[in-house]
């Protein structure tokens, strides 16, 4: 068991020092967009999983809290002149509040609810920022937004080496972040409620106050994402709301499994290039989200545990996972793995 | 007068949105209490509906008629709901997490089918032609004569719907699975067949009304979320596992719609309309008009 | 030390009632526990007795009308945490526990958050109350959901336990035991109420109550229809008809 965790270790301390040694080998500034790109994916994506896996919250307003961290901390650092540095913390800070105002109803109420709260409240969002027009600039998108800033450093030329860094540090921060969340008595106790509602209240978990907590903090994770984002794209358009950006970061965590925290950052690693690489395919960028829906798909039908789950060591939790579990509904299947 | 002016235009306009609401509901409704799933693709069966119906019938397609759009649109729907069914539901039916499993796969079936829309017509908007052209004056207000089709057409669909679900073997069938699959298949029920059927009545209540609002509204392949999302607001309000409770809610955020909008505008509705739905559930949980199940 | 007074009873319920619309599953009922006692509660099916459970912890909804006081202390408006904190706790009819988590997992869990002890503190008490149930050491790595009809009651009640509550309300704990489970499980009960825990006790089935009860109660239709010594009880003819009225009687 320990040679086990030992090993798990040094490959993650592997990994981390590939990442940092990328940039010297990856030069071409479109290629390294990617990785930053796929860097606040693997963010947004980890991020979810803490309430959707772990917590087994049917939050579909994940999405939503990365798009208030990105308005919030555009909006702040180019209308308020708010230091881009701080305006990312807003970001993060907006996106929890948000979370705070959806947990509000929804920490009491069954999954159906949920599901369907927070998908009222993604397109709320939406109507919001597309009806402001005069402060978000509608659907035209939030333009000329400021960067970050360092004493004596342009992040503007440098062919995005720093951007680089930054994402893996808030990549690698997040995801150390999140692990010792769900490694927690708090992890342990949102698990517990997952697994059982009534016997986790029965055994003196305060359920609406904990679902409120995954919210509030994954929700952060998501909305830092999302500022960084937008200071890096310096552009923020609405379509971040479509169900495709959700569909695509859901099949992530699916890819990655949900409940794991490493699997949906490798997964988006791997999902953001392949997407990238259909998109630039002539004529097919309807395709690639056409090719993301069937990874869905296939991926539940298959691979229930997520792709990563077949990765030596696995990378996912040992203990018997939530979607694995079966028991005879409609359909009256012979299977007994409860 | 100008008192009566304004209510007549509010009611007016808030019942036109209504009836869209309630065929748009009691589609994803019948599905729900059937088979206990939430079919995020309900939206893009109606867009689906519009774009063949426009391909059949309209100048710019093939412009063969509207009998021909009309034959044509159902045979696809009913082809849709059928195929919705068997790839991204039916796999999933011995799963314990259904329930949000199915929300995912219904969620690619969306993506899938929006951008597949996308990739066959094309971003280009498009409109339907009317069915039937000009205006016609209701109460105090002018309204298009589509639009008052749909508040004639709403009420006898629902009430043939409720008919069939309460009277036909089939719907007394669909009814039985509903409130219980497992006994209705003891007592000899071709539950999966009913749960097809099921599927393919849904598709089709979702094309028509994506062929009615069609030509009221731009067609553009996200043409059905918004109607999506306000059905799934629909059925919060209405409390879940009701028919009734379902349209009357459909009728009533139609109306509460319209007034919002004559008095803060178009802006601030979305808000105000989440505002509520977030104060509805937290005194009552099980939805405006649900009751508490035990 | 606050001593109270040893007439107050631990646990008082007074004219509980639960309605579900037109029906009532739990009418007005009353009965009060006394420190280190073995209560027991019959019934038939679907006569209100886990009804009453639910209603007194909380979980899932608390009584339409009535009071239940702990050591004096009304109850009854907490938080259902909170009654399981203030020391009322109870197992599940059903299979409820942490299913992905570890048996040991799901005890500790209870110990930080019911019984709201430091880490440590919880990782010895967790151990304890699973050496208590005397529940395998190996077999507490395992997840919940690999463990045996038997060891997973075990786990249920080594929860409980590792909360240091004061009453326990186990919740027909004989349903899916074989005959010497059921008599492990007597002994598992008395180990508990060895440890100072008064027990209430909810069975359909008589011979678990008859053996380790020291009062019951039966309810029939939501109502108490008698309360006294088990012996006592099970010979009055209301109870009898009760029973055989709706099903052969487990006697």
């Amino acid at each position: 068991m320990d040679a086990l965790h030992n090993g798990k270790t040094w490959l993650i301390a592997l990994l981390v020092i590939t990442g940092l040694l990328v940039p010297i080998f990856v030069e071409d500034t479109y290629l390294r967009h990617l990785f930053i790109i796929a860097f606040v994916y693997g963010m947004v994506a980890a991020s979810w999983d803490l309430t959707l896996g772990y917590a087994g919250i049917f939050n579909f307003a994940h999405i939503a809290f990365f798009g208030v961290g990105i308005y919030a901390t555009g909006l702040t650092a180019k209308v308020l002149g708010v230091d881009p540095w701080m305006a990312m913390l807003i970001g993060g800070l907006a996106a929890s509040a948000a979370a705070a105002i959806v947990a509000l109803p929804i920490v009491r109420l069954k999954g159906v609810y949920v599901i369907l709260v927070t998908f009222a409240f993604s397109q709320l969002v939406l109507q919001v920022v597309i009806s402001q027009s005069s402060i978000t600039g509608g659907t035209q998108g939030l333009v000329r937004v400021p960067t970050i800033w360092l004493p004596g450093y342009n992040f503007l030329r440098d062919y995005k080496l720093g951007y680089y860094y930054v994402a893996f540090g808030l990549l690698v921060a997040t995801t150390v972040c999140l692990r010792c969340l769900v490694r927690s008595d708090f992890g342990l106790s949102i698990k517990a409620l997952r697994d059982s509602e009534d016997y986790g209240v029965s055994r003196g978990i305060p359920i609406a106050r904990q679902r409120l907590k995954a919210l509030v903090a994954s929700a952060f994770f998501t909305g830092m994402a999302g500022g960084f984002y937008v200071l890096y794209l310096r552009v923020a358009s609405p379509e971040i709301f479509d169900f495709s950006t959700a569909s695509l970061v859901l099949s992530m965590v699916l890819v990655g499994g949900t409940s794991s925290i490493y699997g949906p950052v490798f997964a988006a690693l791997v999902l953001t290039f392949m997407s990238e690489g259909l998109a630039n395919i002539d004529n097919f960028a309807e395709g690639r989200f056409m090719i993301v829906a069937v990874t869905m798909v296939v991926v539940l039908l298959f691979f229930p545990k997520g792709l990563a789950s077949m990765l030596p060591n696995g990378f996912g939790e040992k203990t018997p996972e939530i979607l694995l579990h079966r028991k005879r509904r409609i359909a009256g299947s012979t299977d007994h793995a409860e | 007068m100008i008192m009566v002016d304004m209510l007549s235009a509010i009611l007016v306009s808030g019942i036109v949105l209504g009836s869209g609401y309630a065929l748009m509901a009691s589609g994803l409704s019948l599905v729900w209490t059937t088979l206990g799933i939430f079919n995020f693709a309900h939206g893009v069966l109606m867009t689906l509906g519009a774009y063949v119906a426009w391909t059949i019938s309209s100048g710019g397609g093939l412009g063969l008629g509207l009998a021909a759009g009309v034959a044509v649109t159902v045979a696809a729907l009913i082809g849709a709901g059928i195929l919705i069914e068997r790839v991204v539901v039916r796999p999933f039916y011995d799963h314990r997490d259904i329930l949000l499993i199915t929300v995912m796969t219904t969620l690619a079936a969306m993506i899938f089918l929006q951008n597949g829309i996308q990739l066959i017509w094309g971003a280009r908007l498009k409109q339907l032609a009317p069915i039937v052209p000009g205006t016609v004056q209701l109460w105090r207000t002018t309204i298009s004569a589509q639009e008052t089709l749909m508040i004639v057409l709403a009420p006898i669909v629902l009430a043939a719907l409720w008919l069939f679900l309460s009277r036909s073997r089939i719907g007394r069938g669909i009814k039985a699975v509903g409130q219980n699959a497992d006994a209705a298949r003891l007592i000899g029920i071709d539950v999966s067949r009913l749960f097809i059927i099921t599927f393919a009545l849904s598709a089709l209540l979702a094309g028509l009304t994506g062929v009615l609002l069609g030509s009221v509204r731009l067609l553009t392949p996200e043409f059905g979320s918004e109607p999506l999302v306000k059905a799934l607001i629909i059925v919060i309000f209405g409390g879940l596992g009701s028919l009734g409770g379902t349209i009357a809610a459909a009728y009533l955020l139609g109306i509460i719609e319209a007034t919002l909008t004559f008095f803060i505008g178009i802006y601030w509705t979305p808000s105000m309309i989440f505002l509520l739905l977030i104060v509805v559930l937290l005194f009552r949980p099980q939805g405006l008009l649900g009751k508490v199940v035990r | 030390m606050l001593e109270t007074n040893d007439n107050q009873p631990l646990l008082e319920v007074r004219q509980v009632s639960r309605r579900f619309g037109a029906l009532v599953a739990v009418d007005r009922v009353s009965f009060s526990i006394q420190k280190g006692e073995i209560f027991g509660i019959a019934g038939p099916n679907g006569s209100g007795k886990s009804t009453l459970f639910n209603i007194i912890t909380g979980i899932p909804f608390p009584p339409s009308a009535g009071e239940v006081f702990l050591a004096g202390q009304p109850i009854h408006k907490l938080r259902p945490h909170q009654i399981s904190r203030a020391g009322v706790l109870r197992t599940f009819q059903k299979d409820a526990e942490f299913a992905t988590l570890s048996a040991l997992e799901n005890v500790y869990a209870s110990a930080v958050y019911c019984g709201q002890m430091g880490s440590n503190e919880a990782r010895v008490a967790a151990q304890q109350a699973l050496d208590d149930v005397s529940l395998a050491a190996e077999r507490r790595t395992k997840a919940a959901s690999d463990l045996s009809v038997f060891e997973r009651k075990q786990l249920m009640i080594a929860s409980a336990i590792a909360a240091r509550p004061k009453v326990l309300l186990l919740d027909e704990p004989a349903a899916g035991l074989t005959r010497p489970e059921t008599s492990d499980l007597a002994d598992l009960i008395y180990t508990v109420h060895g440890r100072g825990i008064t027990i209430v006790l909810i069975e359909h089935v008589l011979p678990l109550l008859l053996k380790v009860s020291e009062h019951l109660m039966v309810l029939n239709h939501g109502a108490v229809i008698a309360s006294g010594k088990p012996e006592e009880v099970v010979r009055n003819p209301v109870v009898v008809a009760a029973y055989l009225g709706k099903r052969e009687a487990g006697l």
